[in-house]
C-alpha cells in the first residue's frame, strides 16, 4: 500500500469515528416515543 | 413461519420473577430499554412443543395497578395498549408462596382485564419448611385460571408451566371482581358514558395519577363524563383494594393452611444480626473488605495474561504486516492498544458484579438498604435515597433514573446532584491500574494495601456524597419529609444460573457500550498523536538527529517518536493544558487522559494505553499498559506516576463529573441545564481542590 492510499483509508476511519462520538454524545436523531406514553413529565 | 406466543412476566418485586425468566428462556435473553425511558426491558425466547415459540419479557416489577413510579406505569402502559406489539397473549403472575395474599392482589387486577392469566406460585420448595400446604384444585376454581406451582431452584413445575402457555387459549377470562360492586352510582354512570369500553379497563385509566395513556384517553371523550376530584378517586382506589383483599382472604382461607408449629423462623435470628446498630455496620464493613481483597487476589492472574497477550498481539501485527505502514500502526498501536485497555478489566469487573449479584440473590442487599437508611436520614435524605446511592456503585444513569419514585422534588434533586459522587464500575478501570503503579504490594493482617486502598475510594466517593447533600440540605429549604417502606425478602442460597447470567450480562453490556466509545476515541486519538502541522512534526527527524548526533539505532528512533508526539496535534493541546495541570503532578500525556475521559470515565486507561503505546521506548517484552505506565519519566528524568501524582489522580477521578451521558440524564430528570451544569463545575471544582491538595501534601 502507498502513503496516499494508508492516508485515505486512515482519514476514513477517523471520520467514521468521529461521526459515531458526535452521534453519541452531541447530536442524535430523536427516537420516536411510544405512543402510550403520557405528558405528566414521564420523561418521554 | 413458526407462531409465536407474547408472554409477559408480571409480579411484586422479590417474588423470583426473573429465576422463573431465566429458567423459561436460558440463554435466549437480551436487555434493552423501553423506548424513551431508562427502564430496563428484559426480553427472552422460550421453546414449547411443536416447534412453537414463547416471547417471554420480564416486566419491572409491581405491587398492584395503582402505579406510583415509572417501573409500575410502564407495566400499566402494556396491559391497556392492545395495539402494543408486546401485548400479552397471556400473563403470567409470579407470586411468592410464602406471600401469596399480598400477590394475589395484583393477580385479581390484570385478570379483571380480561387477560389470560396464570397464576404462578413460585418458590414452592419452601412449603414444607413454613408449614403451608395448598388446595390448589381450589385455587383454580375460585380464581377461575391455571396454577403452576414452581420451584426454579429445583427446576421444577417448568415443564408443567410452558405446557400451561401453550394451551393459554383454554383459559377463562372471566373476572376475579365485579367491579361495579366498588361504587355502584359510581360506576352506573361510567357505564352509561362508555357504553362499548370495558369498565375495569375504564377504571384504571381514569385512576391512575400520573404519567398515564395519552392514546387512551384520546380515544375515549372524557368531556361528557364528570370525572371526580383526585382525592375522591383515592377513596375509590381503597375501596377497590379492601374489596379485593376481602375476595383473596375468602379464597385462601379455603385454599391454603399455615401450620405454624412447622415453620422455622432463622430469618428473624439473621435479620436481628445483620440489622443491629453496630454488629449491622461492623458485619457490611467486613463483608466489603472480604470482596475488595477477593477481587484483586483472584483477578491478578488473568490480567497479567490479557495484558501480556494484547502486548504480543500488536508486536504481532507490526512484525506480520511490516508493510503495512501508518495502516499496520492504526491498528497496533490504537486498536489494540485502546481495547486491551478495557479488556484487560474484564475479571476484575466481573468478580465485582459477582458478588453484588450473590449479595442481592441471597436477600443482603436488602438489609444494607434498610442498616444505611438510618445514617441517610441524619444527612437530610429520603430513606428512599440509598437505592440510587447503592445502584450508583454500578452506573450513575439507572441510578438516577431511580430517583422517580422519590415524591418529595428537593430530596429527590439532592440525590440526584450526589449520586455520581459513588463510585461507579467506569471509574473501576482508572482505579485499579492507578494503585497497582503507585499503591506497594504489602499486606496488613492479611489485606493487602492495595484492596484496603480500593475500598477507601469507595468509601470516600459515599462519605462525598453523604457530605454533599447534607451542604445541599441546608441551603435548599423544604418542610416535606417522605417516607421509605422496603421490602425484606427471605434469605435465600443464590441460584448460580441467576447469578451467572447477572454477571454474563453486566460484563457484556460494560465492555461492549465502553468498548464502542473507547475503540472510537483511540482511533481518534492514534490519529492526532501521529500527524501533526508545522515544521517540527515533519522534520521531526533531522530536528533530532540534528541535536542530538551521539544517538543511533533504537535509541535515535526512540527520541523521534517521542519528538514527535510532543509536537503532533494531541501533543499541542496536551501542552496547552499542562500549566492547569502541572500544579496536581500531572503532565501533559494525563492531560490527554483526562479531557477525553470527560466522555466516559474508562476512556482514560485505553487513551493513555494509546498515547503511550505511540511513544513507547520499552523492550517488547515491557509493552503491558502497566509497565508502560511505570515507564513514564518527566524531563527531569523522574517518574510521572508517584505515590503524590497517584493519589491526586486518584481524588481528582473520585469527585471529578466526567461522564456526558450522566449529565445528560440529569438534565432530562431535571428539565433543565442548570443543574447538569452546577454538578459538572461543582464536582470538578471540588475534584481539583483535593486533587491539588493531596499532591501537594504529599509531594
Amino acid at each position: 500500500m502507498n502513503e496516499i492510499t494508508q492516508n485515505i483509508i486512515i482519514a476514513v476511519i477517523g471520520l467514521l469515528a468521529i461521526s459515531f462520538l458526535v452521534r453519541k454524545y452531541i447530536w442524535s436523531p430523536k427516537k420516536k416515543n411510544s405512543k402510550s406514553c403520557g405528558s405528566d413529565g414521564c420523561g418521554c | 413461519m413458526s407462531k409465536q406466543i407474547n408472554v409477559a412476566l408480571i409480579g411484586n418485586p422479590n417474588t423470583g420473577k426473573t429465576s422463573v425468566f431465566n429458567a423459561l428462556t436460558g440463554l435466549n435473553q437480551k436487555v434493552g430499554n423501553y423506548p424513551g425511558i431508562t427502564v430496563e426491558k428484559k426480553e427472552g425466547i422460550c421453546k414449547l412443543s411443536r416447534g412453537v415459540k414463547a416471547h417471554i419479557l420480564d416486566l419491572p416489577g409491581t405491587y398492584s395497578l395503582n402505579a406510583s413510579s415509572l417501573d409500575e406505569n410502564v407495566v400499566i402502559e402494556l396491559l391497556l395498549n392492545k395495539n402494543n406489539k408486546d401485548f400479552p397473549d397471556v400473563a403470567l403472575i409470579i407470586s411468592d408462596v410464602e406471600n401469596l395474599k399480598r400477590n394475589l392482589l395484583l393477580f385479581t387486577q390484570i385478570k379483571d382485564l380480561k387477560i389470560p392469566t396464570i397464576l404462578v406460585i413460585n418458590m414452592a420448595d419452601r412449603m414444607g419448611r413454613r408449614g403451608i400446604s395448598l388446595n390448589i384444585e381450589m385455587l383454580e376454581q375460585e380464581l377461575k385460571t391455571k396454577v403452576a406451582l414452581v420451584s426454579t431452584r429445583k427446576n421444577e413445575g417448568i415443564q408443567e408451566l410452558k405446557t400451561l402457555i401453550e394451551n393459554y387459549k383454554n383459559l377463562s377470562v372471566e373476572p376475579c371482581l365485579d367491579t361495579s360492586t366498588i361504587d355502584s352510582e359510581y360506576f352506573s354512570s361510567l357505564k352509561k358514558a362508555f357504553p362499548n369500553q370495558d369498565l375495569y379497563k375504564l377504571w384504571v385509566v381514569i385512576s391512575q395519577d400520573a404519567n398515564f395513556g395519552k392514546m387512551d384517553r384520546n380515544e375515549l371523550d372524557f368531556s361528557k363524563f364528570k370525572t371526580k376530584t383526585k382525592s375522591e378517586l383515592k377513596r375509590l382506589q381503597q375501596k377497590e383494594t379492601i374489596k379485593r383483599y376481602q375476595f383473596i382472604n375468602g379464597v385462601l382461607k379455603e385454599a391454603q393452611t399455615i401450620d405454624e408449629t412447622k415453620a422455622t423462623d432463622l430469618r428473624t435470628k439473621f435479620d436481628k444480626i445483620l440489622t443491629h446498630k453496630v454488629w449491622g455496620y461492623f458485619i457490611f464493613f467486613i463483608i466489603l473488605l472480604t470482596i475488595f481483597q477477593v477481587i484483586y487476589d483472584w483477578a491478578t492472574v488473568p490480567m497479567d495474561f490479557i495484558d501480556s497477550s494484547f502486548a504480543l498481539l500488536a508486536d504481532w501485527i507490526k512484525m506480520t504486516f511490516p508493510e503495512g505502514g501508518k495502516f499496520t500502526n492504526l491498528i497496533a498501536e490504537g486498536v489494540v492498544a485502546g481495547i486491551g485497555g478495557i479488556v484487560i478489566f474484564i475479571p476484575q469487573i466481573a468478580f465485582l458484579f459477582l458478588f453484588i449479584a450473590v449479595l442481592e440473590e441471597s436477600g443482603y442487599m436488602s438489609r444494607v438498604v434498610f442498616l444505611m437508611d438510618r445514617i441517610m436520614r441524619r444527612f437530610g435524605l429520603s430513606g428512599k435515597s440509598v437505592v440510587p446511592l447503592i445502584s450508583g456503585t454500578a452506573c450513575a444513569i439507572p441510578a438516577i433514573m431511580a430517583t422517580r419514585n422519590i415524591e418529595n422534588w428537593k430530596e429527590r434533586l439532592i440525590t440526584i446532584l450526589v449520586t455520581p459522587f459513588t463510585t461507579c464500575s467506569a471509574r473501576l478501570p482508572v482505579y485499579l491500574i492507578i494503585i497497582a503503579l503507585v499503591i506497594p504490594e504489602g499486606r496488613f493482617i492479611g489485606l493487602s494495601y492495595q484492596a484496603l486502598a480500593l475500598m477507601l475510594l469507595y468509601l470516600v466517593g459515599f462519605g462525598m456524597a453523604i457530605f454533599s447533600a447534607y451542604i445541599l440540605d441546608k441551603i435548599l429549604k423544604t418542610n416535606r419529609k417522605t417516607f421509605f417502606v422496603v421490602e425484606m425478602p427471605n434469605y435465600k442460597i443464590p441460584m448460580l444460573k441467576n447469578v451467572a447470567l447477572t454477571v454474563l450480562e453486566k460484563t457484556k453490556t460494560f465492555v461492549f457500550e465502553a468498548g464502542k466509545i473507547i475503540l472510537a476515541i483511540s482511533i481518534v486519538l492514534w490519529i492526532l498523536a501521529s500527524y501533526g502541522p508545522g515544521k517540527d512534526f515533519k522534520n521531526a527527524d533531522t530536528i533530532v538527529e540534528a541535536n542530538h548526533p551521539e544517538l543511533q539505532g533504537e535509541q535515535l528512533e526512540n527520541k523521534i517518536a517521542a519528538y514527535k508526539l510532543e509536537h503532533s496535534f494531541i501533543g499541542i493541546i496536551g501542552k496547552t493544558i499542562e500549566p492547569a495541570i502541572k500544579p496536581l503532578g500531572y503532565d501533559w500525556k494525563i492531560g490527554i487522559g483526562i479531557v477525553t475521559s470527560f466522555a466516559a470515565r474508562e476512556v482514560f486507561v485505553g487513551t493513555l494505553a494509546t498515547i503511550y503505546s505511540v511513544g513507547s521506548t520499552l523492550d517488547d517484552d515491557d509493552k503491558t499498559i502497566k509497565n508502560r505506565m511505570a515507564h513514564e519519566v518527566h524531563d527531569n528524568g523522574s517518574k510521572v506516576f508517584t505515590l503524590a501524582s497517584g493519589i491526586s489522580l486518584l481524588l481528582f477521578y473520585a469527585f471529578a463529573m466526567q461522564c456526558m451521558s450522566t449529565l445528560a440524564i440529569v438534565k432530562r430528570e431535571t428539565n433543565s441545564w442548570k443543574w447538569p451544569m452546577i454538578q459538572l463545575f461543582g464536582m470538578s471544582f471540588i475534584a481539583y481542590i483535593i486533587a491539588l491538595i493531596a499532591f501537594q501534601i504529599l509531594n
